[in-house]
């Protein structure tokens, strides 16, 4: 059977010694090259891609935005030369993950891996723990990818299965609940005020009584805000 | 006055003895001489005194007031004061006997009463002087010690090539290495003069910007390697600077800093513009385009940090780093003043 493939890679190089060690392996096609986040993801909307060959570290959009990105899940191969990404890159179900520079016996065992569905190796161990948050939110907008780097986001609404981003007045939608949101991100920045709201902290202008124990947070652009019991336990937290 | 005594206590001391001198005459006065006489012989009396006292500097070396002897030392400080206190008497009536109808003799209790108090004064001061001095010393020994385990670090922290820049660099020469053989045999040269360069380099304290200017282009021309046509250098560089002395790799990590933040997050890349002027003071200014949409990528400021605390180590705090994020370029401006450079 053919795995039709395609490689993402910024660096033309990186593409080229891909390509070449894949000519060891002729069921492997490559439908297409793609030199940023965008290009992949419409590659994929477009092409019947079986296997994604993805770099992490490119322009436009990163190795996980674009598969955050995809209309359906593909299977993946990350390639990079960024050993701290690999527990992510488990996490986002890879099917396995190349150091650069690799060796053509270690992407035969990674395309082994898609003939028999094999678990991934078990790396974490020699991993190093990535802790980083997310410093940009990417999402769809029908057919455009819109990327809102976490300074520009003044504060989060979940609504049903979605969250509503809400950045300089305006609001996007993506399909997330607000607690994964709030896992990724930079809790120094980002604090969870509500069961239904994350507001960005350096927008909070006030926090207003509204009735006995019932807090209200205004924002710099005026919106209001309800705040819970342990939202504001939280905050009298951070803010001392 | 020993010469280790610094100059303001000496001051002091001296200083100390004006109203000292004054209150001798006052009592001269008071116990019924003339005021012309008490002033022209109860001023002047105390001017070898006041020398003579300053010898307690030393016996405040010699005798800490610390240990076992403490008994010890107090008996010889109370006989030297008495000792003092009868000199100056003596010395006193020596005057009485050269002017006569000064009447001093009169006065001697006093004067001895008043020497060996103001001999254990002056031994007070120098206690206190000393105990200054000492503290004084510990804290330029400690501040020292920390100046040179802060350098230590920063010395280990300036080799700090990027491991990711080193893989990408080995996977270009792999892909090189069977479409063209000569191009992957440059690319290794290049990558093993960078690495003996800036480990040669940063083993030593101060290279010149010359040095420092050659391992950036090294770096570039393997970069440029990678990035091809995405990547472009536009350099400025004044040929007067180049003898000046710079701390090693000050520079070259926020060249790269440019490329892996800047250049390489951009699909058509972009000019790193490198900038040294001098009039006479040093500017150098690195500056890179910026995607809009990433954002400031975790790690790029505790770097910054690092490379202001090394160029204040260096040229002193004169020198400033100056940070301009723009929405779409990055820029970092080292400010260093003329005479330090």
């Amino acid at each position: 059977m053919t795995i039709r493939a395609i490689i993402v890679d910024d660096e033309p190089l990186a593409r080229q010694y891909l390509r070449e060690l894949l000519e060891g392996h002729p069921e492997v096609e490559v439908l297409a090259e793609c030199r940023n986040g965008f290009e992949a993801v419409k590659a994929v909307s477009e092409l019947p891609v079986d296997l994604l060959f993805l770099d992490i570290q490119m322009p436009k959009l990163d190795g996980f935005e674009v598969l955050e990105l995809l209309d359906r899940p593909v299977p993946t191969i990350f390639v990079t030369a960024y050993d701290e990404y690999a527990v992510r890159a488990f996490d986002a179900h890879a099917l396995d993950y190349l150091l650069k520079p690799y060796t053509k016996e270690r992407l035969a065992e990674a395309i082994s891996r898609f003939h028999h569905k094999a678990p991934p190796p078990d790396i974490r161990s020699s991993a190093r723990p990535e802790s980083t948050y997310v410093t940009r939110i990417v999402m769809k907008d029908g057919p455009d990818i819109v990327i809102i780097p976490d300074h520009d986001i003044d504060y989060i609404q979940a609504e049903d299965d979605y969250v509503s981003i809400h950045t300089k007045g305006k609001s996007f939608l993506k399909h997330q609940t607000l607690a994964s949101l709030e896992e990724s991100l930079d809790p120094a920045h980002f604090i969870r005020i509500h069961r239904s709201a994350i507001a960005r902290l350096d927008r909070i202008k006030r926090i207003e009584l509204l009735t006995k124990d019932r807090y209200i947070a205004i924002l710099v652009d005026g919106t209001t805000l309800p705040i819970s019991r342990s939202g504001h336990r939280r905050l009298k937290g951070l803010l001392g | 006055m020993p010469g280790s005594f610094t100059r303001r206590a000496r001051i002091a001391y001296y200083l100390a003895w004006l109203p000292m001198a004054a209150l001798v005459a006052v009592v001269l006065h008071l116990r019924g001489m003339p005021w012309s006489l008490a002033l022209s012989i109860g001023l002047p009396l105390c001017i070898p005194f006041a020398l003579v006292c300053g010898s307690s500097y030393y016996m405040a070396r010699a005798m800490p007031l610390r240990g076992s002897h403490l008994a010890q030392v107090l008996t010889s400080l109370l006989a030297a004061s008495v000792l003092t206190g009868g000199l100056w008497a003596a010395l006193a009536l020596a005057i009485a006997y050269l002017v006569p109808g000064s009447h001093l003799v009169d006065q001697l209790g006093v004067l001895f009463g008043m020497g060996v108090g103001y001999f254990v004064l002056s031994l007070i001061f120098h206690y206190l002087i000393l105990a200054m001095e000492e503290t004084r010393r510990m804290e330029d020994l400690e501040r020292e010690a920390r100046v040179l385990a802060r350098e230590a670090e920063l010395r280990a922290l300036k080799f700090q090539t990027n491991p990711h820049f080193l893989f990408n660099s080995l996977n270009a020469i792999a892909a090189l290495t069977s479409t063209s053989p000569d191009q992957a045999r440059r690319m290794c040269q290049l990558l093993s003069s960078f690495l003996r360069d800036s480990l040669r380099l940063s083993d030593r304290r101060s290279i010149t910007i010359r040095e420092e200017l050659s391992l950036i282009r090294t770096y570039l021309d393997i970069e440029l390697v990678r990035f091809a046509d995405r990547l472009t250098i536009d350099e400025h560089v004044d040929e007067s600077c180049l003898g000046d002395p710079i701390p090693p790799l000050l520079l070259q990590p926020l060249v790269e800093n440019a490329v892996k933040h800047g250049i390489s997050m951009l699909e058509e890349g972009g000019a790193i513009e490198l900038t040294l002027k001098k009039d006479p003071d040093l500017t150098i200014s690195i500056e890179n385009p910026l995607d809009p949409a990433s954002s400031s990528p975790p790690g790029t400021s505790r770097g910054l940090a690092i490379v202001e605390e090394r160029l204040v180590a260096f040229y002193g705090k004169h020198a400033r780093m100056v940070v301009h994020r723009r929405s779409d370029s990055f820029q970092v401006i080292l400010e260093i003043p003329g005479d330090a450079a």
